[in-house]
């Protein structure tokens, strides 16, 4: 199309400047010669030949008047994980490629097509016609010629001398010509149409056809012919080669007269004249006017041998009226196209052309497979497809060109589009009418992203192969793919999620030191594997400024079980903290299930009670003014765990705090139903978090202060916890690391008399010692162990290991220690204290309120000979926790160091 | 009418320019320069010639004689029926550099131009 539009512009411009030089050919022919004419139809027949070259790009002066080149204003790229901020990628265009689909819907054919077609085979008949009556033409004639005679040859001889030529065409007589003439454009030939001209006559025909042969005048009449053949629908360019022909003839009549006098002159016309007289066969009549240089054209012949000499050549009027031309030309050449904005017309051209399914494809490649940068071969060799596989159709994209600009060739659209990434617009770049890029800047950043964190893998698998001693490198590193999934608006805030996949071929998979998130693929490695692909989560926001939100992989956000949308809104867009779906408030374990299925804990099927517990439990916070839904999310079920997402929001004092609840789906395959319930699991204070209760009631960290330390010194002085200390234990699981801590100044005292009384009668003769007398029930040993170790499970101490009370009953056996079945008790005889003394030296609080407690202690026990024996003097260390009755819950005892 | 190659048309012409019976002898000497015939070929190609009706042949003395039994301008018709010939009209001015246009000039014409003619040469 844009050749025919070049040409019939051009066609244009010279047929009226051709017009305009034949009519005002008369004035002109007063002054000067035809001789100028023969310059200016040449030049003409030139532009008409190279009307589809670009001219305007040829001028220099109009490339320098240019506008400063055209940038779409673009927001600065901010890649936060790249160094090469701003850096744009031209990604390399795809070849518009033909679609088999498309091409066979046949579209209607648009004018502009049958147009040109119309053209061309107008043209292609123009020369045939021509190129073959040429042929056929000079075929008959030197057919049917035959040598001319000895007079003729001598007086050929004598005009080639004259006129100093050394070298002439060879001359015959065919009867097949109707005039002198010189056919051939290689070989030239002159022929005669008879013999028997008069000297004189025979010298002035052969004269003036030499002038056409020295003048290549054969080659000109070609280029005439060109140009008409290319502008054949244009009878202005037939005008101007007849009048062009007619100048030929007048200039060669010029050559062949010049200096000569007005005798000679006259008998060159007589000459010409007699010759025409003696052409045989001349005709009654012409039959058709379609023979164009009769009559008229032998009268101004006539005029211009004969009439006034001494006109100018014209040389500054030939060049005047070329200059007119071109001025003209590159003027309306321009007009179509002007650099800068284009026009509502040109936007609804280009929204024609980008339509057409090539560039429909094109754009559709370019907004989908953002880094499409493999050759279709490339991909094909990589991931072969499986036979009977048709490739899929593309979606309907829709693209509308929105503005445009247009540079010299380069011409840059706007263009929006409905594509299933939800991209709206891009901006393509053509260089006539081909695209060379498409890009956005937010393509830009994440190329640039992707690339790197392509980049990134390979180094770790370098550096990974480089520990085990293997030199591994990569040949080859590919994105394959690289596309948005997802985007969603947010506040103004555009988010993105693009998924990369990528392929690297290794020098040798041997090489290949596997771990996570790769997998090998023909002999690639690739992208296809748990933790699922690559992810990049991308926004925009109103300022157009991008931002590399985070990276993460497909596979993470599945097992979290949140959904796009929650994820990006909550985490990434308020900033809020959260562990997983399953992992909120109220906890799930088996006792609230189990609640929850007899029909407890109702409170967990409302979310507005739910959040309102959960305040109140966990911060201790009441909620008074209630709580509001800002926003409900949707999920499916099935891969998230959850139907149903709500953010709510509730004013606390002069805090504000936002909570994610979770509608949750949880089946519990054991009771053959689907349990629902309401889960807080994501939340966001303002300004800042309050503490929690458990928080509030937790101890300070670090070393106790010296108050502190005097109440645990009390504590351990008391005879009740003394024994606590005495031994070092470390495992509280096996039950006769009790015996010694329990079998030592502990029991309730035996005050009933008839106790007593037994008492004295099973071990000491019916006579009681009149000493302290202490019992150990089985209730009283458990409550003990209890109250000082915890209650079971709390902190690993068993405090009803059978293993302890097989311990006491081999008690029973010895008879070390009083026992009696009747009151199934453990007695304790003796008169003296026997107190350990432990000098306490500091203590520590860590986090999570672990208490250690440094002393010495200072052992003794009796020897055989009743003296007192220091037992051990040891640096020690206790763990031991807080309880909430204000004593002690012991962890472990041991040798300190 | 058969249709003459190219050769024997030559040979042809030759023998309508001379107006006349001609020997093979001067049938050679006109072509000699466009082709350089011997004689024995130059007599193949008059016999057959005279095969096609083109030519007569009569002995006189030690050779034979040849006169033409198809004018040139029989001929020339002929072959210009041909339906090439009629397309370009007989003519073919576009590529040729020709002294004058003869087919676009008729006798009233050339009356015409004479008077022309003489006008300017009155002056």
């Amino acid at each position: 199309m844009e050749l025919l539009l070049d040409t019939l512009k051009w066609s244009v411009i010279v047929g009226t400047a051709a017009l305009a030089l034949t009519l005002l050919k008369p004035l002109l022919d007063r002054r000067y010669s035809a001789k100028w004419r023969y310059g200016v139809w040449l030049v003409m027949a030139a532009f008409l030949l190279l009307a589809p070259v670009q001219w305007e790009a040829l001028v220099p002066e109009r490339a320098a008047a240019v506008e400063p080149p055209v940038v779409i204003e673009v927001p600065k790229v901010e890649v936060s994980v790249s160094p090469q901020e701003g850096v744009t990628f031209q990604r390399p265009a795809l070849t518009p490629q033909p679609i088999a689909a498309a091409a066979k819907k046949q579209a209607v054919l648009p004018l502009e097509k049958v147009l040109e077609g119309l053209w061309l085979a107008g043209v292609g008949l123009f020369f045939a016609y021509h190129l073959f009556g040429t042929w056929y033409f000079n075929r008959k004639a030197r057919r049917w010629s035959r040598q001319a005679g000895e007079e003729t040859l001598g007086v050929y001889e004598a005009v080639q001398r004259e006129m100093g030529l050394k070298k002439a065409p060879p001359l015959r007589v065919s009867s097949a010509v109707d005039s002198p003439m010189v056919i051939g454009l290689f070989r030239p030939c002159l022929m005669l149409p008879g013999e028997g001209f008069g000297t004189q006559e025979l010298a002035f025909i052969l004269r003036h056809e030499l002038t056409h042969c020295r003048r290549r005048d054969l080659w000109y009449k070609l280029g005439l012919l060109a140009a008409n053949g290319m502008h054949w629908f244009n009878p202005l360019v037939w005008l101007m080669r007849r009048e062009a022909e007619r100048d030929l003839e007048l200039t060669c009549d010029d050559a062949v007269v010049a200096g000569r006098d007005d005798m000679e002159r006259r008998a060159y016309s007589e000459a010409l004249l007699a010759s025409i007289h003696r052409q045989k066969g001349l005709r009654r009549a012409v039959l058709s006017t379609h023979f164009y240089g009769g009559k008229e054209v032998m009268m101004e012949r006539f005029r211009n041998i004969l009439g006034k000499r001494g006109r100018k050549w014209g040389g500054l009027a030939l060049a005047l009226v070329l200059l007119a031309t071109v001025a003209v030309a590159c003027a309306v050449g321009v007009k179509p196209s002007t650099d800068g904005e284009l026009t509502p017309e040109e936007l609804a051209e280009w929204q024609e052309k980008i339509e057409s399914p090539e560039m429909d494809h094109y754009i559709w490649k370019m907004y989908t497979d953002v880094s499409y940068l493999l050759s279709k071969e490339k991909l094909d060799e990589m991931f072969p497809v499986p036979e009977g596989v048709e490739e899929l159709g593309h979606e309907d994209i829709n693209p509308k060109v929105l503005s445009g600009v247009k540079s010299g060739d380069t011409v840059t659209l706007e263009i929006e589009g409905r594509f299933s990434s939800r991209l709206p617009t891009g901006t393509l770049t053509l260089v006539n009418e081909e695209p060379v890029s498409f890009t956005t800047p937010l393509y830009t950043a994440v190329e640039t992203a992707a690339r790197e964190r392509m980049e990134n893998t390979a180094e770790s698998f370098i550096s990974n192969a480089k520990e085990y001693g293997k030199d591994l490198e990569f040949t080859e590193k590919y994105v394959t793919n690289l596309f948005c999934s997802e985007s969603m608006t947010f506040d103004g805030k555009t988010y993105y999620i693009w998924e990369l996949y990528y392929v690297m071929k290794p020098n040798d998979i041997g090489n290949v030191v596997f771990a996570g998130d790769i997998s090998v693929e023909n002999g690639w490695l690739t992208t296809l594997v748990y933790p699922g692909t690559p992810i990049l989560i991308f926004s925009v926001d109103g300022d157009g400024k991008i931002v590399l939100e985070e990276q993460t992989w497909s596979d993470t956000m599945g097992e979290e079980g949140y959904t796009w949308e929650e994820y990006v809104y909550c985490t990434l867009h308020l900033g809020m903290g959260q562990g997983g779906i399953m992992n909120g408030w109220p906890e799930l374990n088996t006792p609230f299930l189990e609640s929850l299925r007899d029909g407890h804990d109702t409170w967990a099927l409302d979310w507005q009670d739910v959040a309102i517990s959960y305040l109140s439990k966990i911060y201790g916070i009441y909620a008074d003014s209630g709580v509001t839904s800002l926003r409900t999310f949707t999920a499916d079920p099935d891969s998230h765990h959850h139907d149903e997402a709500v953010l709510v929001q509730a004013v606390c004092g002069d805090r504000t705090v936002t909570l994610l609840l979770a509608h949750i789906n949880y089946p519990v395959e054991v009771w053959n139903t689907t349990m629902t319930w309401w889960q807080v699991v994501g939340e966001k204070w303002e300004p800042d978090r309050p503490q929690t209760v458990k928080e509030q009631n937790a101890l300070p960290v670090g070393e106790l202060t010296e108050e502190e330390l005097a109440a645990i010194t009390d504590y351990f002085n008391d005879p009740l916890h003394n024994g606590l200390l005495r031994y070092p234990y470390s495992s509280l699981g096996a039950g006769t690391k009790y015996l010694d801590i329990l079998l030592y100044d502990l029991g309730q005292p035996v005050t009933d008399q008839e106790e007593r009384d037994a008492l004295a009668e099973a071990f000491f003769d019916g006579e009681m010692p009149d000493t302290d007398c202490l019992k150990l029930t089985r209730a009283f040993i458990q409550g003990y162990l209890e109250q000082n170790f915890g209650r079971m499970g709390n902190y690993g101490v068993e405090t009803d290991s059978s293993d302890m009370w097989m311990a006491f009953d081999t008690l029973k056996r010895s008879e070390s220690l009083p026992y009696l079945e009747e009151y199934d008790a453990w007695y304790m005889i003796h008169g003296d204290t026997m107190m350990s003394n432990y000098t306490f030296d500091r203590a520590e609080r860590d986090e999570v309120g672990v208490v250690s407690l440094y002393y010495t202690t200072d052992l003794w026990q009796f020897n055989d000979s009743g003296e007192l024996d220091l037992l051990w003097d040891q640096p020690m260390r206790a763990e031991m926790v807080l309880g909430e009755d204000g004593g002690w819950r012991m962890l472990s005892n041991q040798i300190a160091g | 009418m058969k249709k003459l190659g190219d050769a024997e048309l030559e040979i042809m012409l030759a023998v309508w320019a001379a107006g006349e019976p001609v020997s093979s002898a001067y049938v050679q000497e006109k072509l000699r320069g466009s082709r350089d015939w011997a004689l024995p070929a130059i007599l193949t190609s008059l016999s057959r010639l005279v095969d096609k009706g083109f030519l007569a042949c009569e002995k006189r003395g030690r050779g034979n004689w040849y006169r033409p039994l198809i004018s040139e301008s029989d001929y020339k018709a002929a072959e210009g029926r041909g339906i090439i010939d009629r397309l370009y009209g007989s003519s073919f001015t576009g590529m040729v550099a020709s002294l004058y246009n003869g087919k676009a000039i008729d006798r009233d014409d050339l009356a015409e131009l004479r008077q022309y003619l003489d006008t300017l040469e009155g002056k």
